[in-house]
C-alpha cells in the first residue's frame, strides 16, 4: 500500500469508486481508495439497481441529469462491456385525484427540465407495463430516460477505469482513525500502514457518520435499514419499475438479467444502527403487498433476501464540499441513492475537493454542501418516499 | 481439457475460463469475482458452485480455501414463492 497519497478516498460502494475514477479523469496522479471489504461491499451493492429522473426539486434533477447522461456512455467511457442498462423508466401509479395532481406537478417540473416524463391513463399504463393490474390506478407518470442497470458492474467498471489511470484500491482496509494537526488533515491510519495525505474524501456511504466522527467532524447521516428479495431469472420483459409510493410502499423492477428485484419500505424500522440481517416479517409483508399488484409474482420463486442501508442526510439530499472543523476532509456521500446519483457525486465531489468550478450551476450546488443543515434551508422533494 | 468448456457455476453458466480471466486481470476478492460474473448468484444460490470457485480463487492466489472471502449465504434455505407465503397466512 502507498504510503503517501494526493488524495485518499475512504469507500468502495459506487460514490467512492466514482470519486476516485473523476479524481483521476481531473489529473489528480496518485489516488488511493481504501475500503473496509470490497467492491461494492455496502448499499451500492445490495440496492434496487434503478437510476432515475423522475424528481421533483432542481438540486435532484440537476443530479440525475449528469447520472443518467454519464451512465449512458459509461461503457465506452470505462471499457466495461455491459452495465445491463435498460432505459425502462419508473412508473408511479395514482389511486386518486390528490396522487393524479401530485404526480402531474411533477411531470410538468421535469417535462421543462428537459425530461420526457408522461402522466398516462390506466390504458398507457397497462400498454408500458404489462403484468400490472391496472384495476386500482386512476394512472401513473412514466419517463423513457431512467431506468435500471447493474450496480456491481458499475462499481467495479469505475474502479477499474480509475486504476488504468494510476489510481491504487485496498481491500479489506478499513480506516481506524486520521491524523489531524491544527485543524488540517494530515492522515490516514489503518491496519495495513497509514497514508499521509492533505486531503481525504469520505464516500463510506451508511458509514459516512461515523468516519466523520473519527476526524472531529458531525454529519446529519443516519444509517436506515432496507430490505430486498430476488427472484429467479425469467425471459426479460423491458417495463417500468412500479413504484408505488402512495399505497403499497413497495417497488418492483425486472432487471436485464431477468431476476425481479422487489422491496418494501417499513416505516416502523429502527434507524441509526447498520444491521444486515433479512427478517421473514419483511417476506410476509411483501407478498401482503406485491401479489395484488402484479399476481404473476406469486408464482416465481424467492432466491435470495438480503438487507442493506440507507445512509439518509435529513432532505435525502447528497453531501460535497468541505467541513468547518478539519481543512482537507471532504464529503461525497448522499447513499440514500448512492447508485442512481453516483456519476454526479463523484463529479460534484471530485470537483469540490479541487476547488474547480462545479459541473452544476452554482446556486444549485449551494444546496449540497454542509452549511445548508446550520442555516436550515432544506429542500424536500415531493417525487421521494 | 478447454477451461472455456468446463462449467464451475451451473445456473449462470460460468466458466472456469471466466473465473481465470478476472483472477488475470488482477481480482483477488471472490466477492469481487462474484459481482463481475453472477457466480453463485443463480437459483442454486452457491450450494454446487461456491466452493469449486473458491477452490479456484484458492488455487490461482497461492491461498488455502478458508483465506478466500467466500460470500455469504441467505435465507431462504429454498426458493419459496410469495404465493406460498400468501397462501400459508391465509390470504390472497
Amino acid at each position: 500500500m502507498r504510503k503517501t497519497a494526493d488524495v485518499v478516498v475512504v469507500g468502495g460502494g459506487i460514490a467512492g469508486t466514482s470519486t476516485a475514477y473523476h479524481l483521476t479523469k481531473l489529473g489528480v496522479k496518485n489516488v488511493v481508495l481504501v475500503e473496509q471489504q470490497y467492491t461494492p461491499f455496502g448499499g451500492s451493492g445490495r440496492c434496487a439497481a434503478m437510476y432515475r429522473q423522475q424528481f421533483a426539486t432542481e438540486s435532484n434533477l440537476w443530479l440525475a441529469k449528469l447520472s443518467s447522461e454519464e451512465y449512458y456512455r459509461l461503457e465506452e467511457e470505462t471499457g466495461c462491456e455491459d452495465i445491463e442498462l435498460s432505459k425502462c423508466g419508473y412508473l408511479l401509479p395514482a389511486y386518486n385525484k390528490e396522487n393524479e395532481e401530485q404526480l402531474k406537478s411533477n411531470v410538468a417540473i421535469q417535462k421543462e427540465f428537459g425530461f420526457d416524463s408522461y402522466y398516462l391513463d390506466p390504458k398507457g399504463c397497462k400498454e408500458v407495463s404489462p403484468y400490472l393490474n391496472t384495476d386500482e390506478i386512476i394512472g401513473g407518470s412514466y419517463n423513457t430516460g431512467e431506468g435500471c442497470l447493474n450496480p456491481m458492474k458499475v462499481a467495479l467498471a469505475y474502479k477499474a477505469a480509475a486504476m488504468r489511470n494510476g489510481a491504487e484500491f485496498n481491500n479489506y482496509t478499513p480506516v481506524t482513525g486520521f491524523d489531524v494537526q491544527g485543524g488540517k488533515i494530515k492522515g490516514v491510519k489503518t491496519p495495513n500502514g497509514d497514508i499521509a495525505t492533505d486531503c481525504v474524501i469520505n464516500a463510506a456511504g451508511e458509514w459516512g457518520k461515523f468516519i466523520g466522527r473519527m476526524a472531529g467532524v458531525s454529519i446529519p447521516l443516519e444509517p436506515e435499514k432496507h430490505q430486498i428479495v430476488v427472484t429467479e431469472p425469467v425471459e426479460y420483459i423491458k417495463a417500468p419499475m412500479i413504484y408505488s409510493l402512495y399505497k403499497y410502499f413497495t417497488y418492483i423492477i425486472q432487471v436485464k438479467h431477468g431476476g425481479f428485484l422487489m422491496g418494501w419500505s417499513d416505516a416502523d424500522v429502527k434507524a441509526g444502527i447498520i444491521d444486515f440481517e433479512p427478517e421473514w416479517k419483511f417476506l410476509e409483508n411483501l407478498a401482503k403487498r406485491i401479489v395484488p399488484q402484479v399476481p404473476a409474482l406469486g408464482n416465481l420463486n424467492v432466491i435470495r433476501h438480503w438487507a442493506g442501508q440507507y445512509g439518509n442526510l435529513p432532505d435525502h439530499g447528497i453531501l460535497v464540499g468541505g467541513v468547518p472543523e478539519v481543512e482537507g476532509f471532504y464529503m461525497a456521500l448522499g447513499a440514500t441513492k448512492a447508485t442512481m446519483f453516483g456519476p454526479a457525486l463523484g463529479t460534484l465531489a471530485a470537483e469540490a475537493a479541487l476547488g474547480e468550478k462545479p459541473s452544476v450551476p452554482e446556486d444549485i450546488f449551494q444546496t449540497y454542501l454542509i452549511d445548508r443543515f446550520a442555516k436550515g434551508e432544506l429542500i424536500f422533494d415531493k417525487a421521494l418516499l | 481439457m478447454d477451461d472455456s468448456k468446463i462449467i464451475l457455476c451451473r445456473c449462470e453458466n460460468v466458466t472456469l475460463a471466466d473465473i481465470r480471466k478476472l483472477l488475470e486481470s488482477g481480482m483477488d476478492s471472490m466477492q469481487e469475482i462474484k459481482k463481475a460474473c453472477r457466480c453463485t448468484m443463480g437459483p442454486c444460490q452457491g450450494r454446487t458452485c461456491k466452493e469449486l470457485v473458491a477452490r479456484e480463487v484458492a488455487r490461482y492466489l497461492h491461498k488455502s480455501v478458508e483465506e478466500v472471502d467466500i460470500p455469504v449465504s441467505r435465507i431462504p434455505i429454498k426458493p419459496i414463492t410469495l404465493g406460498q407465503i400468501n397462501e400459508f397466512n391465509g390470504g390472497v
